[in-house]
């Protein structure tokens, strides 16, 4: 019986994997050859193009690994053999020892007395650390090392120094075990994510690196521009220390050179712009990115680029030949050509950022031969991508994630990850889920609170703009609190222990930690108070980050009283909150996948394989989508109807469902429990049929642009890049082709399409050699993925012409044709080009696709009009609400082989849900006080899920009782909200929780605030939105979250009135978008009446306002608090009504 | 088209002619579809050091090639130094894309009309010197050069420069003196030699020069030579690269540095200076010969050999290569200049370099900036300066 899986390589990729296998039941080995975890992301400082902080995101899922009872790490190990077959694989791991203990409690008293010093390599060898360190504050495991190559000692003989032993109290170090470990396990299948290695800027001589001190490579820039790194993050020139007025920087170093790498490294051109970006917002006046071609090709990348250039980054085509430093005058000089105005230049500046490129993991050539997979002549490994896209090895049973199969980002290796964890378990034979071991919860039902408050700094996200010492004293001025503490990372998996001792020795009964937002980190902060003995929901969390030191960073005085209002208002939140229960509710184990591409094909069979019951819908007659009108798969080269014909094989002959020509009518219900009715396309009523799955998979893909310029419709000459694929195969009439690239995409809100210049240049290759002319007019060439570089080269060797046109503007307004000529001005030649054309093929971008469904299912979309994942790095297969999950393009364009990781991912993803009957539910269901109801029936009327019935009058009753059936209820609040008897609770979300946190925030100058109130799903979200993309706006308001605006009672608004509030906002998702179906409908409606009374009460129409705001439009929420505080402003100004408070008293609860 | 209406291209309309890029791609062996217009060719130039507001554009040219157009001024200011080859990511070979483009004026009849008199001195002297066939050889001492046989350790091709350029032969007589001390028996062409045709290849007459090339290797193949040295880089190049012979190609370094080895010429004369070595385009970044002539220069006694800045594969032209030794050059657009600059930044007393170009530009550049102290050398005159 097998569950293992190994996973070779610690990095985001091996992560993810870990993590998702141990949540599906399997057991993941998880073996890393360095001392800890995390990779190149956790070396990162912020990742583009969300600007998220990396280390932030991925120091969660560091410390999931580290405390997951599915998931055994074994770091500083290497596999030295395997053997076997799949299912049953035998592997030889040796790990070296690390002469610390797992007792160690990294206090770091051992590092002082050390006197070795030597470069840290997680600081690119900028700052400097000991023999005996830890890697990086979150490192996990946490455990200090001793590297031994480096130590004075060499265990057994020859020990010299035991400084760091005498330092240490708990004796944790010990020189005994000197001896590498063997260690045999037993695997039914393996991942293989090792990663990349980075080109030695040193093979460059004639960019000077090693030559000046300025010049450094974006890993080191990474690490200077890291609050946690060597210059505390501030952007110095390591010469003398000072700030560069001046950055340049370099793309392709080392890559898309045949002397070099020939392939493009495919992420350094977003790197480089996030770190330019990073560097303008230090206030550095000049920055320039050198460049070929911008590939900026992922969601909302195209978006950042442009975001960064209105910042006023300059962007220069052309590779500098050459790099100068002038010894005597320290000057730094660029040789390079602008290659659209075609003037040489010759300019100084203060830094240069070489982008250089991406190498396969040095480890990977001896665990190619290890493992006995082949590698391509690029060095990395060979795909057999008509398998599972680039999963696949060529050793059966073993898989690839991230870096591997070449150069990716973080998504897209989280992807693949995800995608090979779904495949490794169909190897597998058995699932379990052991329980986590914690304490026993201490009751604190009769106690008086104690609050400890924990603040977090998050590196200098927020202590570089709040007070954070101040806000700790603060803290310590409010009642009940026992504890008040700064932590540098409190998410770090010491800091989160550190926080369940502090709670267990000081026998904390409420804990408040101020850090960033509770959607992304509560389950962390949760899980120190399971620890530490204490019931979870006695958490609350201050969401200090996102919507305070991110958003007003010039203002720091202002920011930190605001930070204080939130403590304060965390803090007398905790005091009344009461312990709650998870409660467990069936999951109905069963599968719908929507759509029947390659993406639902894929999902399906997966799916199907580790025998869960599957439905796969598909509208058409036909599965396949829009393979069926393609020939071949660039850049990989896959034939496609051979491909689709043994997929589609594959799919029937698995167990799953399969109904074509059949739409999906109506579908509802909440994870664990959807209902679905579908009906094939004859209409005839016995072909209606209604299902009931635990999950969904969204296959729904995309389509292609329908052009509407260049003639299309009303020339013949004139077609799409699928028109031309249709018949690519047969001879094709006229000699001379002309390609237009970016038609109906890289506009406006539509992004890159991603898979269109690979797929562009394969048939353009394929016309070149039918001795046709061929000319290709385009944006910037994104020949990102593997191999596709290799093969934009041979299409130009080929004899493929290639023109480029503005980059800024949609084709048809640069490009003119009509009858057979096209006439635009090329870039690179600064002129006039005309040609004669017989055929124009439009390379049409893709469209998200459109239908009520994803309304139906509450799924959000982007800005481009794609479904909005849960996070742009690490969700990009889920989406917000859990058990309804993304594949293919659905989500964002996409080529095939990335569709199937992803399709892959999701299948993970739902896997892990419906392998276990039960799913454990947040006990937020409404509760009835029957002592208080008294059976209006109100509440009955305004549940959006039909959750609440009226009991029959019992004797002596007028009417019955109401009565919440919890299985059904999802805790919106609606109906409390509507109780004028005060009958019906909300957990964590009580009227007293909501008075309390009114009353806090408005303590001090009421008059000056605005109360917000934020639903859990979208505008709270769009408040998180605004923090992340760092949009600032006037420090005024004071954000109270509910799950949904429906819950907002009239109370609410008066309350904070009473209290003086300046102005009240209230928020939610957008009307049809609301979460819980109609629940907002309810808060417009009630909205109106709040505000005609207090217009009547002399309150100004402006101090209460509504808003509806998407958890996608950040925007949109700092516009609206910039609004408010004018509002806000006014009112201060001239305050009427009796100094701004309702003279009414609310009543009582 | 002619000069003028590329010149001003800007508020021209192009039209693309397919006939002529698919001929273009023939003609250049790929070469002007390999590029993807980077611009670090542009800017490694060494124009880029004489025209400051970049009105020679390297990329550019290629660019235009891409769009069907020729500049006619520009291909003939390329010296072919192959600088921009070092520097292109994709390996693009420039100078062959140049070579077609000049080979494309010439069917054409575009060409600069200074040529026209060297390709008929070429055709009816063998060199271009415009010199009767009769004065090769006329350097030397009767009997100084007999012709080769079987017993004989190799034959010298001494190439136009070496029989009838006044400085070069200078050279030529010191390479002389240093075989007769080493006793080495060597056989010549005499008054029979004839250009291998570098000279036309250089210039860009394709045509010319194959005739030329089946002419000499039929010559050369009747002969039986087993090995044959060459002394400037130009004709090393042709003979190595574009020949095919059935006899070993040496250059006369690799001679020399095996006389040196073996101990048939002993080097005990001190030679006290300081000198830089200058690499040849067409020795260095051509066929890779970088360490050779700086093994000969460690191996004479006293010498103090430093670097130039740009050196080796960056190695500054000298501006004679691709034909231009036959086209005026203003004095002040002279590569060589730049370079003497360098060794006077350097501080060196000589320059040492292995080509006839190299020499006789350098030592003009030295007049006109009249730096009359630096001494222009041939590593052969250094290495029979020193020897016994």
């Amino acid at each position: 019986m097998a569950r293992e899986v190994l996973i070779i390589g610690g990095g985001i990729a091996g992560v993810q994997a870990a993590l998702d296998l141990a949540e599906a039941g399997a057991k993941a080995i998880m073996v890393e050859n360095t001392p800890a975890i995390g990779g190149i992301m956790a070396a990162l400082d912020k990742n583009f193009p969300t600007l998220d902080c990396s280390i932030c995101i991925e120091g969660p899922k560091l410390s999931e690994v580290d405390s997951h009872p599915n998931i055994e790490l074994l770091s500083n190990a290497e596999v030295i053999n395997v053997e076997g077959e799949p299912g049953n694989f035998n592997v030889t791991i040796r790990q070296k020892p690390r002469f610390v203990d797992s007792e160690c409690t990294r206090c770091s008293d051992c590092v002082d007395p050390c006197p070795v010093i030597i470069p840290n390599k997680f600081d690119s060898d900028m700052a400097a650390r000991k023999a005996i360190y830890t890697p990086f504050s979150q490192a996990v495991p946490g455990e200090f090392v001793i590297d031994i190559e480096n130590c004075l000692n060499e265990p057994p003989i020859y020990l010299p120094c035991s400084r760091c032993m005498d330092a240490c109290k708990p004796e944790v170090i010990s020189f005994d075990d000197y001896l590498p470990k063997d260690i045999t396990k037993n695997v039914a299948s393996i991942i293989l994510s090792t990663g990349f290695d980075l080109v030695d800027p040193h093979c460059l001589p004639e960019y000077s690196y090693g030559k000046h001190p300025d010049i450094l490579t974006a890993m080191e820039f990474e690490r200077i521009l890291t609050s946690a790194g060597p210059s505390g993050g501030e952007i110095v020139k390591p010469s003398d220390g000072t700030h560069p007025e001046s950055i340049t920087f370099v793309l392709c170093a080392g890559s898309r050179d045949v002397r070099h790498q020939p392939y493009c490294s495919g992420f350094c051109c977003m790197y480089t712009i996030k770190e330019a970006y990073q560097a303008l917002d230090h206030g550095i006046p000049e920055i320039k990115v050198l460049y070929m071609d911008i590939r900026a090709y992922g969601k909302g990348f195209d978006g950042f680029r442009q975001r960064a250039m209105d910042e006023g980054l300059q962007f220069i085509r052309g590779k500098p030949a050459k790099i100068t430093t002038n010894d005597d005058t320290g000057e730094i000089t660029i040789h390079c050509e602008n290659t659209k105005t075609g003037i040489i230049e010759h300019f100084n500046t203060d830094m240069v950022i070489l982008a250089t490129g991406v190498l396969p993991s040095g480890s990977l050539k001896d665990l190619s031969s290890i493992l006995d997979i082949e590698l391509d002549t690029d060095g990395f490994v060979k795909s057999l991508e008509e398998k599972n896209g680039m999963l696949s090895t060529t050793r059966e049973g073993i898989f690839s994630a991230g870096g591997p199969s070449g150069p990716k980002d973080i998504p897209d290796s989280v992807a693949q990850a995800t995608g090979a964890a779904a495949i490794t378990l169909q190897y597998l034979t058995e699932r379990d889920w052991p329980e986590e071991d914690n304490p026993p919860e201490m009751d604190v039902a009769n106690q008086t609170p104690k609050i400890g408050v924990f603040l977090c700094d998050c590196g200098s996200n927020i202590a570089g703009v709040i007070d954070v010492p101040k806000t700790v004293e603060y803290a310590k001025t409010r009642p009940y609190v026992e504890h008040s503490e700064e932590l540098m990372f409190a998410c770090a998996a010491n800091s989160v222990d550190h926080i369940a001792s502090v709670v267990a020795e000081k026998k904390l009964n409420r804990v408040v930690v101020s850090a960033c937002s509770p959607k992304t980190h509560e389950g962390i902060f949760k899980k120190s108070l399971k620890k530490g003995g204490l019931n979870p929901f006695l958490l609350e969390m201050a969401n200090v980050r996102n919507m305070d030191s991110w958003v007003h960073k010039k203002n720091p005085g202002e920011a930190t009283v605001k930070a204080e209002d939130m403590v304060n208002m965390a803090i007398s939140k905790a005091i009344t909150l009461t312990p709650l229960y998870m409660s467990k509710e069936p999951v109905i184990q069963k599968v719908l996948v929507v759509g029947g591409g390659i993406s639902g094909i894929v999902a399906a069979t997966a799916l199907a394989k580790q025998n869960i019951e599957t439905y796969l819908v598909e509208e058409k007659p036909v599965l396949g989508g829009l393979l069926n009108d393609l020939h071949e798969l660039g850049p990989g080269g896959v034939e496609v109807k051979t491909y689709l014909k043994n997929k589609i094989k594959e799919l029937k002959s698995s167990k799953a469902k399969i109904f074509t020509d059949t739409k999906i009518e109506m579908v509802g219900g909440a994870v664990g429990n959807f209902f679905v009715r579908m009906q094939s396309s004859n209409g005839s009523p016995d072909k209606l049929k209604e299902l009931q799955v635990g999950a969904i998979i969204l296959a729904t893909g995309a389509t292609p642009y329908q052009p509407e310029e260049f003639q299309y419709g009303s020339d013949e000459r004139v077609m799409t890049n699928y028109d031309l694929e249709k018949h690519i195969d047969n001879s094709l009439p006229g000699d001379n082709y002309t390609f237009i690239g970016c038609v109906g995409s890289r506009n406006g809100k539509m992004g890159c399409s991603r898979y269109c210049c690979e797929s562009m240049i394969q048939q353009a290759i394929s016309l070149r050699k039918k001795k046709k002319n061929v000319r290709i007019v385009a944006k910037d060439i994104r020949t990102f993925s593997r191999h596709a570089e290799e093969q934009y080269f041979e299409a130009l060797k080929s004899g493929v012409r290639f023109f480029r046109y503005d980059t800024e503007k949609p084709p048809q307004d640069v490009i003119k044709y009509s009858n057979g000529v096209v006439e635009f001005h090329d870039e690179m030649l600064n002129t006039q080009i005309k040609m004669q054309t017989d055929k124009l093929v439009l390379v049409a971008g893709l469209v998200p696709p459109v239908g009520d469904i994803y309304q139906q299912l509450r799924v959000s979309k982007s800005e481009d009009s794609f479904l909005l994942e849960k996070h742009p790095k690490l969700g990009p297969c889920e989406v917000a609400s859990p058990g309804i999950y993304l594949a293919g393009t659905a989500q964002s364009p996409k080529n095939v082989r990335d569709s199937v990781a992803q399709s892959l991912g999701a299948v993970a993803k739902a896997s892990a849900l419906v392998a276990k009957p039960f799913i454990e539910k947040e006990p937020l269901t409404a509760k009835i006080d029957p002592e208080k109801c008294n059976g209006c029936g109100l509440c009955e009327k305004v549940c959006p899920y039909n959750a609440i019935t009226m009991l029959e009058p019992e004797e002596g009753e007028k009417r019955g009782k109401a009565l919440v059936n919890t299985s059904s209820c999802t805790g919106c609040g609606t109906c409390s909200a509507e109780c004028n008897k005060y009958a019906i609770s909300t957990p964590f979300f009580e009227d007293e929780q909501i008075y309390a946190q009114i009353d806090a925030a408005l303590q001090n100058k009421p008059e000056e605030k605005c109360i917000v109130f934020a639903c859990n799903w979208c505008s709270y979200a769009g408040a998180d939105q605004a923090g992340i993309e760092k949009l600032q706006y006037p420090p005024v308001a004071r954000i109270i979250r509910t799950m949904c605006s429906g819950r907002i009672r009239r109370e609410f608004i008066e309350r904070s009135f009473e209290k003086g509030a300046g102005s009240v906002l209230v928020t939610g998702c957008h009307l049809h978008d609301c979460h819980y179906l109609t629940a907002n409908h309810h808060t417009l409606k009630r909205f109106e009446r709040w505000k005609k009374k207090a217009i009547r009460q002399g309150i100004d129409a402006d101090r209460i306002q509504l808003q509806w705001i998407s958890a996608a439009e950040g925007k949109e929420f700092a516009a609206k608090i910039s609004e408010m505080e004018t509002v806000t402003q006014d009112f201060c100004k001239n305050p009427q009504n009796g100094n701004g408070k309702i003279e009414k008293k609310v009543k009582a609860v | 088209m002619t000069a003028e209406t590329i010149k001003d291209t800007k508020n021209q309309v192009i039209e693309l002619n397919d006939e002529l890029w698919n001929e273009l791609i023939e003609a250049s062996d790929g070469a002007v579809a390999m590029c993807y217009q980077c611009g670090t060719c542009s800017a490694i130039c060494p124009w880029e050091f004489i025209k400051l507001d970049s009105s020679y554009n390297i990329r550019k040219i290629i660019r235009n090639a891409q769009c069907d157009i020729y500049d006619n001024q520009e291909v003939w200011q390329c010296t072919t130094c192959g600088q921009c080859e070092v520097s292109c990511p994709h390996g693009v070979p420039i100078v062959k894309i140049i070579q077609t483009l000049k080979n494309y004026a010439f069917k054409n009849r575009e060409a600069p009309e200074e040529f026209n008199s060297v390709f008929w001195a070429l055709f009816w002297d063998g060199n271009p010197y415009k010199l009767p066939p009769s004065n090769r050889g006329a350097w030397t001492k009767n009997g100084a050069l007999s012709e080769y046989d079987d017993k004989k350790e190799f034959l010298v091709y001494f190439g136009n420069e070496y029989s009838f350029e006044q400085r070069s032969i200078k050279t030529a007589r010191a390479l002389l003196s240093l075989f007769k001390k080493a006793e080495v028996s060597f056989g010549a062409f005499g008054e029979k030699e004839t250009c291998l045709g570098s000279v036309a290849k250089e210039i860009g007459h394709a045509a010319y020069f194959n005739e030329i090339k089946t002419d000499r290797t039929k010559t050369l193949d009747e002969l039986s030579v087993e090995t044959i040295v060459t002394i400037s880089p130009h004709d090393y190049d042709v003979l190595k690269n574009d020949y095919q012979i059935n006899g070993e190609v040496k250059h006369v370094l690799e001679v020399i540095k095996d006389l040196i080895d073996s101990g048939r010429l002993k080097l005990s004369r001190e030679v006290n200076r300081t000198v830089a070595y200058h690499d040849p385009c067409y020795l260095g970044r051509r066929n890779d010969i970088y360490d050779l002539p700086r093994d000969i220069l460690k191996a004479v006694p006293g010498i103090n050999l430093v670097e130039f800045p740009n050196t080796r594969d960056n190695a500054l032209c000298c501006g004679g290569g691709g034909g231009r030794m036959w086209l005026e050059t203003p004095p002040e657009e002279r590569f060589s200049n730049q370079r003497l600059k360098e060794a006077a930044d350097i501080e060196v007393n000589s320059i040492i370099t292995s080509c006839p170009y190299c020499v006789i530009n350098f030592e003009d550049s030295a007049k006109y900036l009249k730096m009359k102290d630096c001494q222009v050398l041939e590593v052969i005159e250094l290495v029979n300066m020193a020897a016994e």
